[in-house]
């Protein structure tokens, strides 16, 4: 997320800044512990005095910023999170989105995949965590499954394993039961499980096309994974960093030359951090981080580079709605065209 | 005066003997007081200065144990070790007592009275009462201590046993998950070895298999590990040793045991695998520690601190118990001492009564002998100065009849001219002093210089030697002939006197005065010497008798309107037009019909007055025809006539307004002159006309009501509308100020108070809300009250508290909040609706009901309603009245948006 944001504020002020201002960066590690985070969060808007706090990682250390940033009535802007948790409807005035929250990634995933390719709804099942992140995942689905028509959404597979273990053979014996056996398992739950999930229903014979949604991080599964993680897909709420021709990415490769610090995670603080700049352009500093706000409630369209160009108001503070389907094709995150590529037979 | 010298000697002596009684009396009334008051010190000084002290101590102690007690309930209160540790806290002193009953020993031992030995006693009792107090308190504390520790280690117990129970399970649900994963991989085995040979030994291993009996047993397993972790809460809720030991007993026990032998025949089935077999021995000796944790036989574990504290628990119930006898008895205590004192102080009260009982005999006797010697000295004195009296009153006989041989007929002449100047001043005061004039005529017509003061007042002063005919008489020619003509027959002495003082004029007009004229022959011997004048003014006494005639018609008219009006009506409109026809009359023959009928008619409808008229004009007419010259009515007798009808017309016009209208318009002022007539004569009927002039105060109400349907229907409420007004009617212009703002208070219940039928039926209320306005007088009729009230959310005190806040008024108290509910500004509306919401409407109806001298109440339930009441004190003078006539409270249903469209 850091590397992203670096990146992109200092191709800004190479430009010249925002309206003849320097953007500076005030960085303080949580290390992903809320506990840590209300300090920090009030340390920086009391103390430091910033205009808005960028690039918040994790849903519960967001838990803790939100209510802070409505009170001190500084934006909390492009949060890595998709959780429902920093989407209320209404949106909270000072909580603005990039990403598209984990229901939408399911959502997205279910349509493409019912829409291309020849899976019918009873044959996929799913893997969640058996807390609110996993809930999320799933409800996401079931809304999906149901606005198309397919009522029984409920009564589908659903193996749930314990959040901080990896008991996840109970799970496995609902896949590989002969009387009803998934096509697709949709996996909403951190890497550790999944990767062991994926590789004890392979080893029991389940042959499956696993999709996760972008939480699960696609690398940390190919450590684990190995060859067994081939064919594996994950849902990214941004381009490929490396492949794709959309000029965001292209002004990300020559924002961040060096490849290797190149992720979707560094490529979404990047693009968290162009949106904030777009943003920062229109906005009347002297009339504080509120400003802020005013300038994307207005609706002006605000171009990132990606496929669509969007804008926002005042009930909606979440910029992308767009989810990219990659895959992992001898240990590379390939982008997906289409699920029907994922998809054998 | 020789024998006057020897009187003189005894009185003398007698004068030293009352002397000296008078001085016994002092001495034997002052003797008994000085005793009695010094008994009197005596006794104040010991009760202030011991047995008071004595008192206040036992009163002290008698203190103590109470907030010592009061202290131990809120020590058996304490929920947990904080709350014990604070309260311990608070102990109050009571162990300083027994000190405090030592100290007092030294002052009982130094007061003088018989129950002395008696007070020390029980205030012995009492010190060891005390000390077995303290002593019990110290026990109760160390007892509710030890239980609060206990149950403080037992909590943390349950919790850590709570935690591991939880972990336990999850370590079964991974054992079950991975057992169900090898009995479904053998399912999956079977399903594709169906199509091969080998079905059968695979299909038994699936079907009576290791793996699908363990997961059977691990099903077990749950169920009874979440059994026992329910058990194991009742511990913690069980009362009593009994119940817990039948719990561990006979729920726990049994529980365990199939937990053993479960994990036992999971054991034997997976004892192929090591791993598992490792697994489930891990969980085995895991279940066993939860075990001995929560039913060993340790101390520790929590059965054996449940025990502990319920042991505890009864060991402080009786402590507690005997406490509670050791308190009744330290009261009985008190109360012996306080008996004893009491005995005490009534002995000293008795002492120093007896000794004043005392003073007072000696009092009495002392001064009764004193009495007797100042009776006998007095005696004596009154026998020898009756004795010189009398040798004095022989002297002054003697000097006496002197005196009077030589003055005798002087005085007699003296007094005899002083007696007639005498009677003449008397007479000259009697004559001013009438309310009549009085004047005396002499035969030959002149006034004599004696008449009272009023004549002059009303004639002027007479020149000297005026004549009466002319003094009297100048302003009316025909008496004045009557009454010379009358004196004239009077002197002549033909005709007796009284025919003609008969004849003489017997009224006389005078400017605005009638004047009544009486004549009294003065006589001389058998002769009249002249003529007394009486003269009365009887002005005001015509003008009372015709107002009353007056009033008494118009009770009668009025009677007559009330009972028919129509009838009424036409009788006024036939005597307009007869009145019109006598007016017109060019003969008397003309006039005659239509003034008899005008007479008749009018007598029937009481207009008497009228009738009277008609009937002196038909009089004269008839005379002057009978004279022989027949004449029509003159113009002024037609005016005379006109004028005492339109004169009844207008006292009547209330009634006289056009019947077409059922609705009589009165003149107010016109109303309250005929109501103050008509009070003096008919108080009933003046009540009623009273009652009928106050508007109902349902009216008043209604009008405000009226405004409640449009209003709901603008914010989508459908409200009844309940008015209740126990039949008041009351002139309320002078609560107009109040009744013009009351509209505000309705607003604000329609708007805030009131919730959507929606929210209501959630609510549980019923669909239509109750807004009620209601009016009623205080039996002293002095303050009239207005209530307006709704069954809605009731007041949101904290969002007033908030607001006021926020506009920095007071918000501490009650009072606070319901001054700041009225404040301007302040409104609990978060969105201001053009009905109301801006907080100005609620000051205004405090301001006009402040401006009135009333107060506002205001009482609200959340969830119930709010009710207004505005208190106003009636001004002087205004009346409210009740209707006699039944009138019920009434319920308006609003116009609710759907009845509308339906």
């Amino acid at each position: 997320m850091l590397v992203g944001i670096e990146a992109a504020f200092a191709e800004q002020n190479a430009a010249g800044g925002v309206q003849g201002r320097r953007l500076e960066l005030v960085v303080r590690d949580d290390a992903y512990e809320p506990a840590r985070t209300a300090p920090n969060m009030r340390q920086l808007i009391d103390e430091e005095g910033v205009f808005v706090v960028l690039g918040n990682v994790g849903t519960p250390t967001a838990a803790v910023a939100v209510p802070i940033v409505q009170e001190k009535k500084v934006p909390l802007w492009g949060a890595f999170t998709g959780a429902g948790l920093l989407r209320h409807t209404p949106p909270d005035r000072y909580v603005v989105n990039y990403r598209a929250s984990y229901a939408q990634e399911m959502a997205y995933l279910i349509d493409q995949l019912l829409n291309e390719t020849n899976i019918q709804p009873e044959q996929v099942a799913f893997f969640t965590q058996n807390d609110a992140y996993g809930d999320a995942g799933h409800s996401g689905a079931m809304v999906a499954l149901k606005q198309r028509g397919y009522v029984r959404a409920e009564r589908l597979v659903r193996a749930r394993y314990t959040r901080n273990t990896e008991d996840v053979e109970y799970a496995v014996s609902q896949f590989i039961d002969p009387r009803n056996r998934p096509k697709v398992v949709f996996m909403v739950g951190t890497a550790p499980p999944c990767a062991k999930m994926v590789r004890l229903a392979k080893q029991y014979g389940l042959d499956a096309l696993f999709i996760a949604v972008s939480f699960v991080g696609a690398t940390a599964l190919m450590e684990r994974l190995g060859p067994l993680a081939d064919g594996i897909v994950v849902s990214q709420v941004v381009p490929h960093p490396e492949k794709s021709a959309l000029r965001a990415a292209t002004s990300f490769r020559a924002a961040l030359p060096d490849a290797k610090k190149r992720s979707f995670v560094s490529f979404e603080g990047y693009l968290a951090a162009r949106f904030l700049i777009e943003a920062a352009k229109r906005a009347r500093f002297e009339q504080g981080p509120d400003s802020l706000i005013r300038a994307i409630e207005d609706g002006t369209p605000i171009d990132l580079g990606l496929e669509e160009v969007r804008s926002l108001s005042q009930q909606n503070h979440q910029l992308e709605q767009s989810v990219w389907p990659t895959i992992i094709r001898e240990g590379q995150v390939e982008p997906l065209a289409s699920l029907k590529n994922a998809v054998r037979g | 005066m020789r024998f006057g010298g020897r009187c003189m000697s005894h009185v003398q002596r007698n004068m030293t003997m009352l002397v000296g009684a008078i001085a016994v009396i002092v001495i034997a009334l002052g003797g008994p007081l000085g005793l009695t008051l010094g008994a009197f010190n005596a006794t104040t000084k010991v009760l202030s200065d011991k047995l008071l002290p004595i008192e206040l101590t036992i009163g002290g102690v008698s203190d103590a144990l109470a907030a010592s007690f009061a202290w131990h309930g809120r020590l058996n209160a304490a929920v947990n070790l904080q709350e014990f540790e604070a309260v311990k806290l608070e102990r109050p002193a009571a162990n300083g007592l027994d000190g405090r009953l030592a100290s007092l020993r030294e002052t009982v031992r130094s007061v003088d009275s018989s129950h002395v030995n008696e007070v020390l006693v029980r205030l012995g009792q009492l010190e060891t009462g005390v000390r077995h107090f303290v002593g019990q308190e110290e026990q109760l504390l160390a007892s509710h201590g030890k239980r609060h520790g206990l149950q403080q280690q037992f909590e943390q117990a349950v919790a850590g046993l709570d935690r591991d129970l939880r972990a336990h399970l999850l370590s079964m649900d991974s054992l079950q998950g991975q057992i169900r994963l090898d009995f479904m991989a053998q399912l999956a085995e079977l399903d594709s070895t169906s199509r091969g040979g080998k079905f059968s030994a695979v299909a038994r291993e699936v079907v009576e298999g290791a793996d699908r009996a363990a997961y059977d047993v691990l099903q077990d397993l749950r169920t009874s590990t979440i059994l026992m972790g329910m058990q194991l809460g009742r511990i913690g809720l069980c009362n009593d040793i009994d119940t817990l030991r039948s719990i561990v007993a006979n729920e726990v026990g049994p529980t365990v045991g199939t937990v053993n032998r479960r994990l036992a025949d999971l054991l034997e089935l997976v004892q192929a695998d090591a791993a598992r077999y490792e697994q489930v021995q891990r969980v085995q000796e895991k279940f066993q520690d939860l075990v001995a944790r929560s039913t060993g036989p340790e101390p520790t574990s929590l059965r054996g601190l449940r025990q502990a504290i319920l042991e505890e628990i009864q060991r402080a119930a009786t402590t507690r118990a005997k406490f509670q006898d050791t308190a009744l008895e330290l009261g009985t205590g008190v109360v012996g001492v306080q008996q004893a004192v009491d005995g005490m102080v009534n002995e000293l009260k008795e002492h120093a009564n007896n000794s004043i009982v005392r003073s007072q005999w000696v009092a009495v006797v002392g001064g009764l002998l004193a009495l007797v010697g100042v009776a006998v000295a007095l005696g004596r004195i009154a026998g020898s100065v009756r004795e010189l009296r009398r040798t004095n009153e022989e002297l002054l006989l003697l000097r006496d009849s002197l005196r009077q041989a030589n003055a005798g007929l002087e005085m007699k002449v003296q007094e005899r001219t002083e007696a007639l100047a005498e009677r003449e001043v008397a007479v000259r005061r009697l004559l001013n002093g009438l309310a009549e004039g009085v004047v005396e005529v002499s035969m030959d017509g002149r006034l004599s210089e004696e008449r009272s003061r009023v004549v002059e007042e009303w004639f002027g002063v007479p020149e000297p030697g005026a004549r009466a005919m002319e003094y009297l008489f100048s302003t009316d020619a025909h008496a004045q002939v009557a009454f010379e003509m009358g004196l004239e027959q009077l002197v002549d002495g033909f005709l007796p006197v009284e025919l003609c003082i008969e004849q003489l004029p017997t009224r006389l007009r005078l400017e605005s005065r009638t004047l009544q004229l009486n004549y009294r022959p003065v006589l001389d011997g058998e002769a009249t010497k002249g003529l007394l004048v009486i003269i009365e003014d009887i002005t005001s006494r015509l003008v009372a008798e015709r107002a009353q005639r007056q009033a008494h018609e118009f009770q009668r008219l009025a009677q007559h309107v009330l009972q028919d009006h129509d009838g009424f009506m036409r009788f006024v409109n036939d005597a307009s037009e007869l009145l019109q026809r006598v007016g017109d009359a060019r003969s008397g023959e003309e006039a005659k019909m239509p003034l008899h009928t005008l007479k008749g008619n009018c007598a029937v409808f009481g207009a008497q007055e009228m009738a009277d008229l008609c009937h002196g004009l038909e009089d004269q007419l008839e005379e002057a025809r009978s004279e022989g010259v027949p004449r029509p009515p003159t113009k002024e007798e037609v005016q005379r006539l006109e004028l005492a009808w339109e004169q009844m017309l207008s006292r009547m016009a209330v009634f006289c307004r056009p019947s077409s209208d059922s609705v009589v318009s009165i003149p107010r002022e016109e109303l309250e002159r005929i109501l103050e007539e008509l009070r003096a004569f008919d108080p009933e009927l003046a009540l009623q006309v009273e009652r009928c002039m106050l508007a109902p105060v349902r009216d008043e109400l209604s009008r405000i009501g009226q405004h409640v349907g449009r209003l709901a229907e603008r914010l989508n409420k459908v409200v009844d509308v309940e008015i209740e007004c126990h039949k008041l009617r009351a002139d309320l212009r002078f609560a107009q100020p109040l009744l013009g703002e009351l509209i505000h208070v309705v607003r604000n219940a329609l708007d805030h108070g009131i919730e959507t039928p929606e929210v209501r039926k959630a609510a549980g209320k019923q669909e239509r809300a109750v807004l009620r306005l209601a009016s009623e007088i205080s039996h002293d009729g002095k303050t009239l009250a207005f209530e307006v009230s709704d069954d809605g959310r009731g007041i949101d005190w904290d969002k007033i508290r908030a607001k006021a806040r926020e506009q920095g008024l007071p918000n501490g108290t009650q009072k606070d909040l319901v001054n700041a509910l009225f404040a301007s500004g302040v409104s609990t509306a978060d969105v201001v609706s053009d009905i109301s919401g801006r907080g100005v409407g609620m000051s205004a109806v405090r301001a006009a009901c402040v401006s009135l001298g009333g107060n506002v109440e205001v009482h609200s339930v959340a969830g119930k309603g709010t009710r207004f009441l505005f208190k106003i004190p009636t001004p002087h003078g205004v009346k409210v009245l009740r209707d006699v006539a039944a009138e019920p409270a009434s319920r308006v249903p609003s116009l609710s948006p759907v009845a509308r469209r339906g």
